[in-house]
């Protein structure tokens, strides 16, 4: 057997040694993180001189030569038509950094980021994180060109952000494996067991509580009563219709949906990728249950190009820039102004949701939507998630 | 009897029943203790920094709302739903561990026995490898396209049997979390047991064997004993690696199971309502279960530690 | 005593095909058709696209006009320094401990697995909140991740090189090399880590695996490494996705495999080696 005994003095000597290569190993890991630290330190924003004028602020633009953006997919309300277009006419870059990132991430990525060159200049974010966007002092005011004729519950009074787009909530059908739903109370029948599904959770999802409001003004409540949403959610889950996703254009496409609720610019988004798997999408607007949203794209704060970042919300609220949204399906936030003057093309108007639906479209405040949130926290864990 | 055999054989005096006491660190008295600290210093100063700061910062913000210190946000976590949530997450590492661990462990005594195929073994282990560590969104992919709605092997069971799969076996589900999570939990399982097999010397079946002791008494009196605590011990990290999986099951459930870590999620990373400290207040719930448990795990592995001094 | 090593084994004789040879036979065999079904099926869907047969076309797809090569740049770099660095950091330690306070090992161990208590989702929040007040610019770099990489392959990479050193019983292989006249450096080198070759390669393999598929992190500390690209990817591209992720497991699997393939052979041979030198 391996004697277990073992003479203590012939270990004793080579401590020293151990120790060292010990403690140098030590230093040397020590060394590592404070290498990192030490090298990732960078300048702070060289302070960019800001432009006062629509001149200035191009010329400024051009000398900072882009413009970072977070959390803006090229599918999403034909965002990629944007950059394409803006770097076309300007030469200036717009970079997408994190295209799926949530509208708390970003937040989260101005707060870390802060002094970086890396920190985004314009953030896409959910209505209902304005206020605390502002409140944390990450954002800054700006009143872009078009401001006066943007309306005004699609903008800040004080200029803190607009909203350059919304949408509306619709119902897409994949009609090779079953029809289209004609009211919300179709999604309830049998036929629809496993296939009807909400873009995300509405918990986290800024889509899936629209989804909730809509369902919820078709069923006699309002914006300031969500709970008829809630309680036909829980139906369609207890039914056993309802599944839940985590994209819509994967399980459309895996077939793990056939039925699913999202903006109507992102139905128009799947449709390239849809078609790789052969589906063709439905999709309609129900008629009772019209509900919209905007999401706000305020100027980040100190960022490090102030310019370029004025510059793009200029654009995203332009002509042009509402042109691009529309073809995306998108509703520019000027519509009602742009379409009276005949600026939007026909295929433009074609991508829209119909006018009428449009019109009926009333955004929630944030106290509504605050309270409608508290509500779906405290009742969707049990009543539809654990179905 | 055998027991006895047993620890004579280690080296160690036999008293019946007992656990022979450890054997003292015979190297390095002077200063022994204090060469233990600076030895593992550096790697305390690693863990500090990278690892017991951002807990102690997590636990610190679950105590604290706007800047107040604040018992609000534990006290949520007692309302229905998360009770609800942490019940459901607990059932579900609970089965996880305790199926996974059964498999694992059948498959580590195949990897730890095995002589002949020998390419057949390494294949199977370093699959086993790369398996424990799967997960997220491509685990959920692949599995969908296996036995979801239009999965491969849905279709072929239907063709054959007529029965639809997936109706039956919902991926977006407990259950269907619960199948797919075992697909890194038994390879998990196997990885760690496997160095438990290696354990059991030879010397000690041998001479068990030498002195007429049936297979079963062996197993019995010598390898259970041995083994047990380092088994439980696994069980205990796959409960607690099922417990804080957080990718996988978004990527197929989303919302629709009930967990903790997803509820997480939805409180720091979302498009809706984001509240950092409940969000805080959720993990500390989740440290307090899971270190109830590894402490279990702790005790029981002491146990065992004596035996292979 | 003396006869132990004599002593037969009431096992069948290595050549024959004996009832647990085919039962073990019979196990892989289950365990290596339900590892792969999933993959293969994922393969197929990302490889195939309906009236279309087997197509690249997903894949390419997705990839045009992407940075991708430069995210798996990035992972790989991330997977070669963390595993350099837990490796680094852990032998030294564990080595140290085992020969000179073995009664640290139980405060060490204990630590070892806490990282399975906390989830990556809860170490974002924390580490964001106590760096942006200490270090605000260490979490901007990519890098910034290898140190939370280590702390997550934890677990699994000390219990393997913990495993490895038990399994050699260091203080004797010292001491006997030590009155052959070898210095402490010449053992470690020559003797220890090759002995420790099976569980070196465990604990790298290991540690590869595990940042070759980090998401949580990652994309909580908005990284872009290529788990991150496949996941968006996989939010718009469903079968790229599969297509991307089969390749990658794929590939993790075969240099795993070839790893282990290469160190089992040599394992076995020193092991017996030290068995048979220890009982005399």
């Amino acid at each position: 057997m391996i004697p277990s005994t073992v003479s203590t003095d012939v270990l004793s000597t080579p401590i020293n040694r151990r120790s060292m290569l010990r403690g140098a190993l030590g230093i040397a890991s020590l060394a590592m993180v404070g290498g990192s630290l030490a090298s990732c330190s960078s300048t702070p924003n060289a302070a960019a001189s800001l432009g006062q004028t629509a001149e200035e602020i191009l010329a400024g633009a051009k000398k900072e030569g882009m413009v970072q953006l977070i959390a803006t997919p090229a599918d999403w309300a034909n965002y990629g038509g944007q950059f394409a277009a803006f770097t076309k006419k300007y030469g200036i870059n717009a970079p997408v950094a994190t295209p799926d990132a949530s509208s708390a991430d970003e937040l989260t990525a101005v707060k870390n980021l802060k002094g970086q060159k890396t920190q985004p200049d314009v953030i896409d974010i959910g209505y209902s994180f304005t206020k605390k966007a502002s409140s944390q002092n990450l954002i800054t005011a700006y009143k872009p060109s078009n401001f006066d004729v943007i309306p005004a519950d699609l903008k800040d009074p004080d200029g803190m952000w607009v909203g350059a787009y919304y949408g509306v909530v619709q119902v897409g059908t994949n009609t090779s494996v079953v029809p289209a739903p004609k009211t919300w109370d179709d999604l309830l029948d049998p036929q629809y067991k496993g296939k009807v599904a909400l873009p995300g959770d509405p918990r986290k999802g800024a889509s899936s509580i629209a989804a909730v409001f809509a369902a919820a003004l078709a069923h006699g409540g309002s914006l300031d009563n969500i709970q008829p949403g809630i309680d036909f959610f829980e139906k369609l889950a207890k039914s056993g219709n309802l599944v839940s996703i985590t994209s819509p254009v994967s399980a459309l496409s895996t077939g793990q949906a056939a039925v699913v609720l999202d903006w109507n610019y992102n139905f128009l988004g799947m449709v390239g990728e849809l078609k790789k798997s052969g589906i063709t999408l439905e999709t309609k607007t129900f008629a009772e249950g019209v509900f919209g949203n905007y999401y706000a794209q305020p100027v980040v704060a100190g960022s490090p190009h102030p310019n370029s970042a004025r510059l793009w919300v200029d654009w995203l609220t332009s002509d042009e820039g509402s042109e691009l949204f529309a073809l995306g399906g998108g509703v520019p936030a000027r519509f009602v102004e742009l379409k009276a003057a005949g600026k939007l093309s026909a295929e433009a108007l074609a991508k829209l949701p119909d006018a009428d639906v449009i019109a009926k479209i009333k955004f929630p405040t944030i106290e509504q939507g605050d309270a409608a949130s508290k509500l779906i926290i405290d009742q969707w864990g049990l009543k539809v998630a654990a179905q | 009897m055998t027991t006895e055999i047993a620890g004579t054989v280690a080296g160690k005096a036999a008293v019946p029943g007992k656990v022979p006491p450890p054997a003292a660190p015979v190297v390095g008295r002077r200063g022994g203790s204090l060469a233990g600290w600076l030895g593992a210093l550096p790697f305390l100063l690693f863990l500090s920094v990278f690892l017991i700061a951002p807990i102690a910062t997590n636990i610190w913000t679950s105590f604290r709302v706007d800047g107040n210190f604040s018992l609000d946000p534990m006290a949520r976590l007692f309302e229905p739903q998360y009770r609800d949530a942490f019940i459901q997450t607990i059932n579900l590492s609970l089965l996880t561990a305790g199926v996974g661990g059964v498999l694992g462990l059948i498959l580590a005594w195949a990897l730890a026995t095995s002589t002949r195929p020998q390419w057949l073994r390494n294949l199977v282990l370093s699959f086993s490898a790369v398996a424990s560590q799967m997960g997220g969104v491509a685990l959920a992919f692949a599995f969908i396209a296996a036995i979801g709605v239009q999965g491969m092997v849905t279709h072929v069971v239907l063709a054959l049997t007529g029965w639809d799969l997936s109706a039956s076996i919902p991926l977006a589900s407990f259950w269907g979390l619960a199948l797919v999570y075992l697909y890194f939990q038994v390879p998990l399982m196997a990885i760690l047991m496997l160095p438990a097999f290696g354990s059991l010397k030879k010397q000690w079946s041998e001479a068990a064997y030498s002195l007429g002791a049936s297979r079963f008494r062996y197993l019995r009196d010598v390898a259970l004993p041995i083994m047990w605590p380092p088994i439980v011990g696994a069980l205990l990290l796959l409960f607690a690696n099922s417990f804080s999986a957080y990718a996988t099951a978004y990527a197929l459930a989303g919302g629709r199971v009930n967990l903790v870590p997803i509820l997480i999620g939805f409180f720091t990373s979302g498009n809706v309502m984001t509240d950092d400290s409940f969000a805080a207040a959720l993990v500390t719930g989740m440290i307090i279960i899971v270190v109830a448990a590894m402490g279990l795990r702790t005790m029981l592995e002491r146990r065992t530690n004596k035996w292979l001094r | 005593m003396v006869a132990l090593e004599t002593t037969a084994r009431p096992q069948a004789a290595p050549h024959r095909l004996t009832l647990r040879g085919s039962v073990q036979v019979a196990i892989f065999a289950v365990a290596l058709v339900l590892f792969f079904t999933p993959l293969v099926a994922s393969a197929v869907f990302g490889f195939t696209l309906p009236g279309k047969g087997l197509t690249l076309e997903p894949l390419t797809d997705a990839l045009q006009g992407t940075d991708f090569a430069a995210q798996l740049s990035s992972t790989l770099q991330l997977a070669l320094l963390s595993t350099l660095g837990s490796l680094l950091l852990l032998v030294p330690t564990l080595l140290f401990l085992h020969l000179k306070a073995p009664k640290m090992l139980r405060l060490t161990e204990w630590l070892s697995v806490v990282p399975y208590v906390v989830p990556a989702i809860a170490l974002v929040g924390g580490a964001n909140l106590f760096f942006r007040n200490v270090a605000p610019s260490f979490l901007v770099s990519t890098y910034s991740l290898v140190p939370f990489y280590m702390v997550l392959s934890l677990p699994l990479v000390y219990r393997t090189l913990d495993a490895g050193i038990r399994a050699l019983d260091v203080r004797t292989l010292f001491a006997a090399s030590a009155s052959l006249g070898a210095t402490p450096l010449q053992t470690l080198v020559r003797i220890i880590l090759p002995n420790m070759r099976p569980a070196l390669l465990g604990a790298s393999l290991l540690s590869c695996a595990l940042v070759l598929g980090e998401y949580a992190l990652a994309s909580l500390l908005l990284h872009s490494t290529f788990p991150v690209f496949m996941v968006q990817v996989g939010m718009n591209q469903p079968r790229a996705a599969a297509a991307l992720s089969f390749l990658t497991i794929l590939a993790t699997w075969l240099l795993l495999a070839a790893l282990s393939g290469a160190s089992a052979g040599r394992g076995r041979v020193k092991k017996t080696t030290i068995t048979k030198g220890g009982s005399r």
